[in-house]
This record gives structure tokens, C-alpha cells and sequence, in this order.
């Protein structure tokens, strides 16, 4: 299921931006929790702020939207951004990781809010042929790199996926910042350890395809789900084709 | 054969083609039935003993079907009159017993998770003296003990037998478990059914200390190399009949006779 | 290959015949007893000797009772039909009364309960009623610090002590445990534990992670599994004397599916770092890992005889559908043992004659087959079927007695809904242990 899904997605992301904050050594409170805290020294309630980043780490040339929420503020700025809304939200594309600093004012005090978006820049190109180390958005990614299904227990490539494996391929190589995960996933049907092998060979079959379309193996990490995760719930053959698939994301 | 196909839980009863599939079944397996009861025994005119030979195969697949016992010890050894009337004198037997017993409880003791361990220690209150010898007196059972246990099969009666006497009135559940143990391990039908009817074998072979079998050899060849073969790979699939109840070592003579019935 | 009413499975294994097919037969039987019958068997009450030991017998009997029931070996004679007596000790019991009908017990197990000092303390007495000189099979006493749970443990080792003596030597499974993976919360799953009769359930591990597989080492030290996390499925390693993990080496790709070796030095796993999955072998920490397999197709689920230790039964997709094979633990003499459908998931009976696995014979788009357990013998491949409809059955695991097999069942067919089941090794006297939410059981090794 959709839904389903895209909160794996974000659960994805959460983890790997948790990893490169780590990474760079930033102080874990630069990515502020939702509402920040408020001093509370004069009469009238000083305001309330709190502002988030989604995704939170990028590619160099994705964008990020900014989103915040005040309360009892009178004046709200973000530093260079200037003067915002009090709510709103708004689509960045920073060059380099950046701490957006929200500071939000009236007479009962000010109160701060940080989020830092982590802009990965790439390091020295792998690919021969580089775009100048252009990264796509994620919707270009996905509207080019479409997963891929399967017939029960195969893991041959179908002429269609080997369709969609050239057009990933051709993509890939002229983003060739971009890391891919491979997710092999398979029906609810049958044993689960079983399964965790066939979706092994599922998604080594997209790699070995992208690998012989010249796309740099080191680029591309594998992970099998067998039945342990699945898009569709139903007992039913159209269900069952919805989990038996390759799922390709960006790995960041 | 065919009642038991029927009587048998299909897994795809409501499904058509199981329900073909079970007929097509039936039909293959009368045929085979009546190939074999054609082709294969000459020697018996009688339908039904050709059909206890076919489910001989089905009954000893099913070696310990919970039934009520059918067969006992029998009475009709040499040595059932000579306990027949010896029932009420036991009391000096206890002063014996416990203490094998005991020492091989400390052998058994495994060690325990926690500190919930069994203590190999008598416990105090058993003194059996009193009250169950007039008790038991009065079953009149006390002649049915003997060295001996006899266990009916399907193709036959096998026997088993401590030449220790002693060792076999004291512990006959132990010489009951030899007998039933070797029963349950001989399959039958490695004997060839027209070289072995009638036939009878005798093994004999030691038991050790901590139960398993030794030096186990063919004492009286039936004549029938399959029958004395499968006499052996009876002793062969046995690693343990379990920890002497007392002593070193017994011999124990093993008779199979083989008769389809 | 053929189907189960040929087969000359003799075999301990099979003690009871199946509802169904016993009344097909009876004719048969009646007439024709079959050298192996189960002794009958009297389970008394036990006797409080004092008052404050009369809060732990009913929990001692209850346990007791069960643990003779389900052995496999008995026909434990209802407690309608026993004497109106409740014999403490030998001196009182009058073993008369218990050899005849209704009762007809060939043995009678009693004793007393009493509380000394802090402890529990359990004499309990075997007699063999037929014999009426020398009744006593044996006597023993059993003790721990007084409680609800030492009351069922002492029960336990009673009946383990009468199962070992009265079976020919093959040790009772009343202490033995099965580990579980359990579904604890959305995408999590830990490995659990509980006694062999679905008592004290509770968690082993605290990961927070998707943890399938559990396999306990035969000395009851060490727990291997395998967890989902970034790079896939890797085994991990728990030490149940430290209660954490230990280290595990893992080099690359997705490992999973482990399998201890009778000796518990060696664990084999299907591991897919050289590209395919295929089965390994190494040593308890993941060293000296060596392929034993090399043929395309996914390769898991391995289990090792753990009689010889020196087979190997495992999962092959090399034709296609998953199938049964085995082989030699250096990877030589591969035989394939079935013959199509679905088969996964095997468990080696500890005599080494017979494989229980989970088996589709009709898997496929639109085929209505349902995935069953089944036992085969090894030397000759026959078959026996041993669940029937009643849902989707899989990773059967054999007792360490050999008499019982767990598994996992799912009535409707949906992974969650498994539980956990056992049954006796001919498949009668099947009982659910868990509630919903329970998958993977592995019976410890004794």
C-alpha cells in the first residue's frame, strides 16, 4: 500500500540523515523538535516556533521545502530568507548544508527555532561521462527509475522490466551522483526464509542488468525483504504481483 | 486398503479435481489390489488372507496404536507354578532393593537449571513392609512374573528372555520394555513372507550398564536369511533401552516366530 | 514417489495411529495387535503432607498429568477411573486396587508434597503394579525453593524421570523449550521463548527489529537468528548465559536461516556474499566460513542430521519451484527428495531417519493447494502427510525426544495470524501453545 510505503520511505530517510548528522559531528539539537521550547519571563506569553525541513539531507541541486508554525508571534524571520509569515513554507535549494534559523518575536520575548539540511556535495565523479555531478530531484527519479515486477517464484527480467532497467540505466548514468538501494520484495505466499533468498536474486537481477548498463556497482546497494514487508495486503493474484517487485529508491 | 482411502481426510474435499483425483485413486489402487491377489499369491485361495497380508504393510506402520493391550504376559511358562503360592513371604526383599536403585539415580542425575535440583537422596518415607504384602497376596497375580515377555506382532510372536532370573523377577517392567522396544524395531516386512512362515529365529546379546545393546549375534538361524536379517537390523536401529536398573550387564535371548496369521 | 498407505514406516515414531485411519481399520487391529502397545499408566494425586503444600499440588497434578498425557508413550488412565485414595507413600498405598479394572494401571506414579524450611519438596514413587514382589520402579526425591513455578518444575522432572525409565532410555522433554519469533509491534518481531507445554512466555531479545529464525545451540548456550537492518538480513548471535549478543562476522550480502551442527561447533546459513545464495558453513562466530553449494538458484533453510552430523538437508530453488534435498556436510552427494510442489522449511528427527518439512503439492497461480506439514524417511523417501486443513502450515521443528513436532499454523492463511501448535509425530493430539502472533518455533535440543 501507498501509504504504507511512503512511510518506509521516510522512515529511510530519517535513518540516513540521523547517520550523516552523526557523521559530520553536528550537535544532535541542530535538528530542533517540532515545538521548541519557550521561555516564559514577562507577562505576555512569549511566542511559540517550531520549523522542520523535509527531506532533511539532499543532493546538491534537489531542493527542500521549509515548513514552520508559530504562535503569538508578531514578527517572524528566517535568516537569509528575511521577513516570512508567521506560518507558511517555502522550497530551497541550498548549495551547501545550512542551518535555517527561525527567530520568531513579540512584546513577551523572542524564540528561536533551528533545522539544518545536510547538502551532500559529490565527492570526485565515479562516472567517466559526469554532469557536471548533476543529481536529480526525487521526482525525476522516480519517474525515471520504475520498479519492477515479477512472475511467482522468477526472478528472470520480464522484456518489460528489461525496458525499464535500460531507461533506469540511462538516467543513472547521467546522474551519477545518485546512489540507489534495491529492495527485493516478494508475495505472501510461501516460506519466509524462501522468500528472503528469492528477493535476494530479484534485486541482484536489476543490479546485475544496471551493472552490465554500465552503471558503477559500487553505487548500488541491495537489500532483500522476502514477505516481511509488503505494498499489498490481500489474498488475491493482483495483490500478490504488487509485492512481487524491485523497488528502487535513492540511497542517501 | 480402499476403506482406509475413503475413511482419510482429503485436503480438497470441496474441490472438483480432488474429488476425480480420489476416484482415479481408488480405481488405480482395486486394481493394483486385485493384480496383487492375481498375480502374486498363488498360495492362498482365501480372499481374506490375502488381505491381512496387504495390511500387514498399514499395521506396521502404526507399531504402538494406543489399543487396550491384547496380549500379556503369559502364564505358561515352566516357571509360574513356583511363585503360585509364594506371594505372602516378601519381607526381607527391601533390605535389598534400594540400594542399586539409588546409585543409579546419582548416575542419572543431569545437571539442573536454577537451583531446583533433584536430590538423589531415599527419600524418607518408603518403607513398603507392612501393609502391601497382605494386599498383594490377594491378587494372585505374583505367578505372572517371570524373566519373559512376550510381544505379538503382526507376522509373528518375538520373545524375549533374561537368563539372569533374578534380574527378571525383580524388574520386569525393565524386560517388558527390551521386548516391546525390539518389537517396534522389527519391520516385518524385510522378511521374505513365503521363506520365513513358520520360521523362527534366536538372538542373543548383552545389555550393558548403561542400556545399550552388545555383542549381538543370530544363536539359532531360522533358515530364512531375510528373517534373521531383519532380526538383527532390529538390534541395529536400537542405541538405548535405557540405563540398567541394576547391575553390570544381562544377556537377553530373543526369539522371533514368524507365522502371518 | 509414492503416497503414505504403502509405507512400512514401523518406526517409534509413529506411536499412534490417526483417528481416521483407526477406525478404517479396526477390523484389523482388533484381531491383530502390533507388537508395540503404550503402557497404561496411573498418575495419583499427590499427597500434602502438610498444610502449607496444599497451595502447590493442584499445579504439581495438573503438570504432572499433562506432561504423562502428551508423551506419547502412555495411555494415562483418566483421573474419573483411579481409586478414591491418595497414597503418600508406599506404605500406603495397596497397589491392588490400582492393577484392577477400572483402573487396570501396569504402573502407578505417587508420592507427596511438603514444605521444609523454605523449600519445596517432592517424593515421588513409580511402581510397576503387576509386579507384586518388587514393585518399586524408583523412588526420588525432588526439591527447589517453594513456589508456584518450582511446583511445576518438580512436576516436570517426575515425569521426565518416568519417561526416561519407562520409554528405553530416551530422555523425557517436559524441561526442554521452544524458542519463537513474536510478532511484537508493526515491522517488529523479537525472539521469544516458552517451556514445551506453552507455559512462561517472555521475551529473549529487545531489538527493536524484524527478528526471524531462532536457532538454539545444542548446549542451550547460544541463540543464532537473523534480523533485518540496513544491509539486509545478517545473522546475529545471543549469548542466553549473557543475555546479549555476542559477536557474529558477517561479509556482505544477505545471511540468514542458521543451523547448528550437532556438535555446536559448526553453524550452516545461506549467505549471499558472492552474489547467489548460497548454503555456508563456519565456525560459532562466523569465522572460517566456507561454501558448501554452488549451483544458481537460491540455496537456504538447511538443517543438519543431528544424529551423524554429517548431513545436510536444505531448500533449493535450483529447478524452480523450492524443493527438499540433501547432502553430505562437505557439499557432496546431493540427492533431491521430492518430487514437485512447495517445499520448505526442514526439521531432521534426532534418530536421523526422517525429515519433517512444510510442503504446497499444488503450489501455483490459482491452485488451491494448502502448504501441510509432512514427515519422510530418508532411506526411502516415502511420505506421510500429518496436517489437514486447517490453514497454512510451516517450520515444522522436531522434540529432542523425537516423538513430537511443533509448528507454525495460520488458520487463514495470513502471516500474522500464526501460532504456534504441537502435535505428536504421527500426527494426532494436536494443541495450539500461543496465541496469534507467534511464528518460527525451534525446539531445543534436550
Amino acid at each position: 500500500m501507498l501509504a504504507h510505503r511512503t512511510s518506509f520511505l521516510n522512515k529511510a530517510a530519517l535513518v540516513a540523515t540521523l547517520a550523516l548528522l552523526t557523521a559530520a559531528g553536528c550537535h544532535k539539537k541542530q535538528a530542533a523538535p517540532p515545538p521548541a521550547a519557550a521561555t516564559a519571563p514577562a507577562t505576555i506569553a512569549p511566542p511559540t516556533a517550531s520549523i522542520t525541513a523535509d527531506p532533511m539531507a539532499i543532493d546538491l541541486g534537489q531542493s527542500v521545502v521549509l515548513n514552520w508554525r508559530t504562535s503569538n508571534a508578531t514578527s517572524v524571520s528566517i535568516d537569509g530568507i528575511g521577513e516570512v509569515p508567521v506560518n507558511g513554507t517555502q522550497t530551497v535549494s541550498p548549495s551547501s548544508s545550512t542551518n535555517f534559523h527561525l527567530v520568531a518575536k513579540n512584546d513577551g520575548g523572542t524564540t528561536e527555532a533551528n533545522v539544518r539540511v545536510t547538502v551532500r556535495v559529490p565527492e570526485v565523479p565515479a562516472a567517466p561521462a559526469d554532469n557536471n555531478g548533476a543529481a536529480g530531484s526525487d521526482a525525476q527519479f522516480q519517474a525515471n527509475v520504475q520498479d519492477i515486477f515479477f512472475a511467482y517464484d522468477s526472478y528472470d527480467l520480464s522484456p518489460q522490466a528489461a525496458t525499464s532497467i535500460t531507461s533506469a540505466a540511462a538516467y543513472l548514468n547521467a546522474h551519477p551522483a545518485i546512489k540507489i538501494l534495491i529492495g527485493g520484495y516478494c508475495d505472501d505466499r510461501g516460506s519466509a526464509e524462501y522468500n528472503i533468498t528469492l528477493g535476494e536474486n530479484r534485486a541482484n537481477a536489476a543490479k546485475t542488468a544496471l551493472v552490465a548498463a554500465g552503471v558503477a556497482g559500487d553505487r548500488i546497494r541491495v537489500v532483500s525483504y522476502g514477505k516481511e514487508k509488503q505494498f499489498c495486503t490481500e489474498q488475491t493474484e493482483s495483490c500478490w504481483q504488487q509485492n512481487r517487485r524491485d523497488q528502487f529508491s535513492i540511497d542517501r | 486398503m480402499t476403506t482406509e482411502a475413503i475413511s482419510r481426510p482429503t485436503p480438497d474435499d470441496q474441490f472438483r479435481r480432488g474429488v476425480l483425483g480420489a476416484i482415479a485413486l481408488h480405481v488405480l489402487i482395486a486394481a493394483v489390489f486385485i493384480a496383487v491377489g492375481i498375480f502374486l499369491d498363488h498360495t492362498s485361495s482365501h480372499w481374506g488372507e490375502d488381505a491381512s497380508s496387504v495390511g500387514a504393510i498399514q499395521a506396521s506402520m502404526v507399531s504402538a496404536i494406543p489399543l487396550p493391550q491384547k496380549y500379556q504376559p503369559v502364564d505358561k511358562s515352566v516357571l509360574a507354578p513356583d511363585h503360585a503360592s509364594a506371594a505372602p513371604v516378601p519381607p526381607p526383599k527391601e533390605a535389598v532393593a534400594p540400594p542399586p536403585r539409588e546409585t543409579d539415580l546419582l548416575v542419572k542425575s543431569k545437571t539442573q537449571p536454577k537451583k531446583l535440583g533433584p536430590v538423589p537422596t531415599p527419600a524418607p518415607p518408603k518403607h513398603p513392609q507392612p501393609t502391601p504384602a497382605t494386599a498383594k497376596a490377594q491378587t494372585g497375580e505374583s505367578a505372572t512374573q517371570l524373566p519373559q515377555s512376550i510381544t505379538q506382532l503382526k507376522n509373528g510372536t518375538a520373545t524375549a528372555t533374561v537368563q539372569d532370573r533374578t534380574f527378571g523377577n525383580r524388574y520386569a517392567y525393565y524386560v517388558q520394555i527390551v521386548s516391546q522396544k525390539v518389537a517396534q524395531n522389527w519391520y516385518t516386512t524385510e522378511a521374505d513372507p513365503r521363506a520365513s512362515q513358520g520360521k523362527r529365529t534366536t538372538l542373543l546379546f548383552n545389555i550393558e550398564r548403561d542400556g545399550t545393546p552388545a555383542n549381538v549375534h543370530v544363536l539359532t538361524p531360522s533358515g530364512s536369511p531375510t528373517l534373521d536379517t531383519s532380526a538383527l537390523r532390529a538390534l541395529q536401529r536400537i542405541d538405548t533401552f535405557g540405563p540398567l536398573p541394576a547391575g553390570n550387564q544381562i544377556t537377553v535371548e530373543y526369539t522371533f516366530d514368524y507365522h502371518l496369521q | 514417489m509414492q503416497s503414505w498407505p504403502t509405507l512400512p514406516l514401523v518406526a517409534s515414531l509413529f506411536l499412534l495411529l490417526s483417528a481416521s485411519t483407526l477406525r478404517a481399520q479396526d477390523t484389523f487391529h482388533l484381531e491383530t495387535s502390533s507388537g508395540a502397545s503404550s503402557i497404561r499408566l496411573a498418575a495419583a494425586n499427590f499427597k500434602s503432607a502438610a498444610p502449607t503444600a496444599d497451595a502447590y499440588t493442584h499445579t504439581f497434578d495438573a503438570v504432572l498429568f499433562s506432561d504423562l498425557n502428551s508423551a506419547g508413550i502412555f495411555d494415562v488412565v483418566s483421573k474419573s477411573l483411579l481409586p478414591q485414595t491418595t497414597p503418600g507413600t508406599p506404605a500406603e498405598i495397596n497397589l491392588a486396587q490400582w492393577s484392577q479394572a477400572p483402573t487396570s494401571a501396569a504402573m502407578v506414579a505417587f508420592g507427596n508434597l511438603s514444605v521444609q524450611g523454605p523449600n519445596l519438596v517432592a517424593n515421588g514413587f513409580l511402581d510397576d503394579s503387576k509386579n507384586t514382589q518388587y514393585p518399586q520402579v524408583f523412588a526420588k526425591q525432588y526439591l527447589g525453593t517453594a513456589s508456584d513455578d518450582t511446583a511445576r518444575q518438580l512436576a516436570h522432572q517426575f515425569a521426565d524421570d518416568i519417561i526416561f525409565r519407562l520409554s528405553g532410555g530416551t530422555p523425557g522433554i517436559a524441561e526442554s523449550k521452544i524458542f519463537y519469533s513474536k510478532h511484537t509491534s508493526p515491522g517488529v518481531k523479537e525472539i521469544w521463548m516458552m517451556d514445551y507445554d506453552g507455559a512462561n512466555q517472555h521475551a529473549v531479545t529487545h531489538l527493536g527489529e524484524d527478528s526471524i529464525s531462532p536457532r538454539v545451540s545444542p548446549d542451550n548456550s547460544l541463540l543464532a537468528f537473523s534480523a533485518l537492518g540496513r544491509d539486509g538480513f545478517q545473522i546475529k548471535m545471543f549469548s542466553l548465559l549473557l543475555g546479549r549478543l555476542v559477536r557474529f562476522n558477517s561479509v556482505g550480502g544477505t545471511n540468514l536461516s542458521p543451523a547448528w551442527s550437532p556438535s555446536g561447533q559448526q553453524l550452516a546459513f545461506s549467505s549471499s556474499r558472492t552474489g547467489d545464495p548460497e548454503i555456508w558453513v563456519s565456525d560459532p562466530q562466523g569465522a572460517v566460513a566456507h561454501r558448501i553449494t554452488n549451483y544458481k538458484g537460491p540455496d537456504v533453510s538447511p538443517a543438519w542430521n543431528p544424529k551423524t552430523g554429517a548431513q545436510i538437508a536444505w531448500i533449493s530453488g535450483r529447478t524452480g519451484l523450492p524443493q527438499l534435498y540433501i547432502m553430505d556436510s562437505d557439499g557432496s552427494g546431493v540427492t533431491r527428495m521430492t518430487d514437485g510442489g512447495y517445499a520448505t522449511s526442514p526439521s531432521w528427527s534426532p534418530n536421523g531417519q526422517f525429515i519433517t518439512f512444510a510442503w504446497d503439492r499444488h503450489y501455483g497461480p490459482g491452485a488451491p493447494g494448502g502448504q501441510d506439514i509432512y514427515v519422510m524417511e530418508v532411506a526411502t523417501k516415502r511420505w506421510i502427510q500429518l496436517t489437514h486443513d486447517i490453514g497454512r502450515c510451516d517450520f515444522p521443528t522436531w522434540s529432542p525426544d523425537g516423538r513430537h513436532i511443533a509448528f507454525a499454523n495460520s488458520p487463514d492463511g495470513i502471516d500474522s495470524h500464526n501460532r504456534i501448535m504441537t502435535m505428536l509425530a504421527d500426527g494426532t493430539q494436536k494443541r495450539a501453545l500461543t496465541e496469534s502472533g507467534a511464528d518460527m518455533p525451534n525446539w531445543s535440543w534436550k
